[in-house]
């Protein structure tokens, strides 16, 4: 439409457009069904491209340049200061990082030591890892523990480029039987969630990772729920929809266990950067705002899996 | 509040909604639906449609009759999934912004065919149960029509008359005067002091909020 056909309608000289709409109420007329199903298919035949995501070992190479990047600029007295919400400061939760990125050096068939296999004890609690020996790096000048990470996270990064790296190999950490993709997505939440916790403790803002980021962890999540959900014990699952909205976001159907049909799809909507601190524990489900329909139970269970890739 | 007729448009062109006049944000639910169309979640265009197509329809089929309405129904609520970034949710509810871009469409029709369908008799407005998503978001714009409504009743009929012919059959202000046998200077006057007693139905002291 013009200017000029604007100008001589009333449209144009009304300064409060919520009366036009007020006015427009008195006309309301429930149109028929037919035309909400010639919408419905129109929509249909125009899907929405996805935010192209990044690799899952672009991830986790941006996350641990951020994280480096934050160590680098910590003053003395910061490395003593508490990661809430663990009792350890933030040099002892650096050891803790080091430890589990040796780790996971070690399930990547990087080490001298074989992977350990799904369910061995030795290692399933991820937090007890090597405990004893995070005091013993924390007595040590931080520089030092900062070395080992490196150390470690080269190795990881240095295989990913090597041509070698194999997204699907099983890759078990702890108690959850990842594959190498998802492993690696697993690392980059527990970085991301780690160097917030630093940016915390030394009164930062936290770091909001870039959309293909999100696309990347987000999606890799919400995929693995169906498995995640079976291994914790979840019943059967009926057809569900998870809605992240934001930047990076986007709308995932999870396989069915069930046969319910799509018309009794169940639906989880929540920000992408909620859905992700969720899926770092530094959400509870409760917390997490946005619509939910179907069995509650269900839904409940399907958030609680979701925490099960902070490791 | 006082309505300058004639002056510059406040809308912008295309389907950009601008205004530097009060209007009430857009709330949660509205904010979450055009997130999930963005995300491409179709199902949040139907629900869009459940909640707003009696006054998308009717407010085009107002102006342009039924038959036509439809398309432009289809065209709105499409576009609504196509470009989800005209609308901003901090400048007006999601409601105000379909009816305005609904009003578009039909003005849009009304100059290119010249004239609504006269064949059909305009319908009665009437508000069929519909199965809307978001109780308080209807229960809203419900208080507010029956106000308006109220308002518009209390006008004097020449105002009335202007009000009907401008805004419900879309005639452009020099169409009002030659539908009313007056200048167009009058049919304006008529329309602005009709624009004011109406506003003053939805002013911010008059809003009925739900807690």
């Amino acid at each position: 439409m013009t200017e000029a056909d604007h100008h001589d309608r009333i449209d144009a000289v009304v300064a409060e457009p919520d009366l036009l709409a007020a006015l427009a109420e008195l006309a309301a007329e429930q149109p028929s069904a037919s035309l909400r199903a010639a919408i419905a298919a129109s929509v249909a035949g125009r899907p929405k491209l996805p935010l192209e995501s990044l690799a899952a070992a672009d991830v986790y190479a941006t996350r641990v340049r951020a994280l480096a990047d934050l160590l680098d600029g910590l003053a003395g007295p910061d490395w003593h200061r508490p990661a809430h919400p663990y009792a350890w400061t933030v040099h002892e939760l650096v050891a803790h990082l080091t430890l589990i990125e040796e780790y996971t050096v070690r399930q990547l068939g990087l080490a001298d030591v074989a992977p350990a296999p799904v369910g061995d004890e030795s290692v399933s609690d991820h937090l007890m890892l090597g405990a004893d020996e995070i005091a013993v790096m924390a007595a040590d000048a931080p520089a030092l523990t900062v070395s080992r990470w490196l150390g470690a996270t080269r190795i990881i990064l240095d295989h990913l480029q090597s041509g070698a790296f194999e997204p699907s190999r099983p890759v078990p950490l702890h108690a959850w039987p990842f594959d190498a993709t998802m492993a690696l997505v697993a690392r980059a939440f527990e970085i991301w969630t780690h160097a917030d916790d630093i940016r915390r403790a030394v009164g930062r803002e936290p770091d909001v990772p870039s959309p293909e980021e999100l696309r990347t962890m987000s999606s890799t999540s919400v995929r693995g729920l169906p498995t995640l959900h079976a291994l914790a014990g979840g019943g059967v699952l009926p057809p569900t929809r998870v809605v992240l909205t934001g930047s990076g976001g986007g709308t995932f159907d999870l396989v069915a266990t069930s046969t319910a049909t799509a018309d009794d799809r169940q639906l989880i909507v929540a920000d992408v950067v909620d859905y992700c601190r969720l899926v770092a524990r530094r959400l509870a489900p409760d917390d997490l705002v946005g619509t939910r329909e179907g069995d509650a139970g269900v839904l409940a269970e399907l958030l609680s899996a979701a925490q099960a890739i902070a490791i | 509040m006082v309505i300058a007729v004639g002056s510059t448009g406040t809308l912008a062109r295309g389907d950009d909604v601008r205004s530097q006049a009060m209007t009430r944000a857009a709330g949660g639910w509205e904010r979450e639906l055009v997130g999930r169309i963005t995300a491409g979640d179709d199902t949040a265009i139907t629900a869009a449609f459940d909640q707003f197509s009696p006054v998308v329809f009717g407010v085009a089929a107002r102006m342009i009759g039924r038959h036509h309405a439809h398309d432009v129904c289809q065209d709105v609520f499409v576009t609504l999934w196509d470009h989800p970034e005209r609308f901003d949710p901090d400048r007006a509810s999601l409601r105000t912004y379909l009816v305005m871009i609904t009003r578009r469409r039909c003005i849009d029709h009304l100059r290119r065919s010249g004239r609504r369908d006269a064949t059909e008799q305009s319908a009665v407005a009437r508000r069929d149960v519909a199965p809307v998503r978001d109780v308080d978001e209807a229960a809203l714009a419900m208080i507010a029509a029956e106000r308006i409504r109220a308002a518009l009743d209390r006008l004097p009929a020449e105002q009335r008359r202007a009000i009907e012919l401008a805004y419900f059959d879309g005639l452009s202000f020099r169409d009002v005067a030659v539908a009313t046998g007056v200048s167009e200077g009058t049919a304006k006057s008529r329309l602005r002091l009709a624009l004011q007693r109406l506003s003053t139905a939805l002013s911010p002291h008059e809003r009925l909020e739900l807690s």
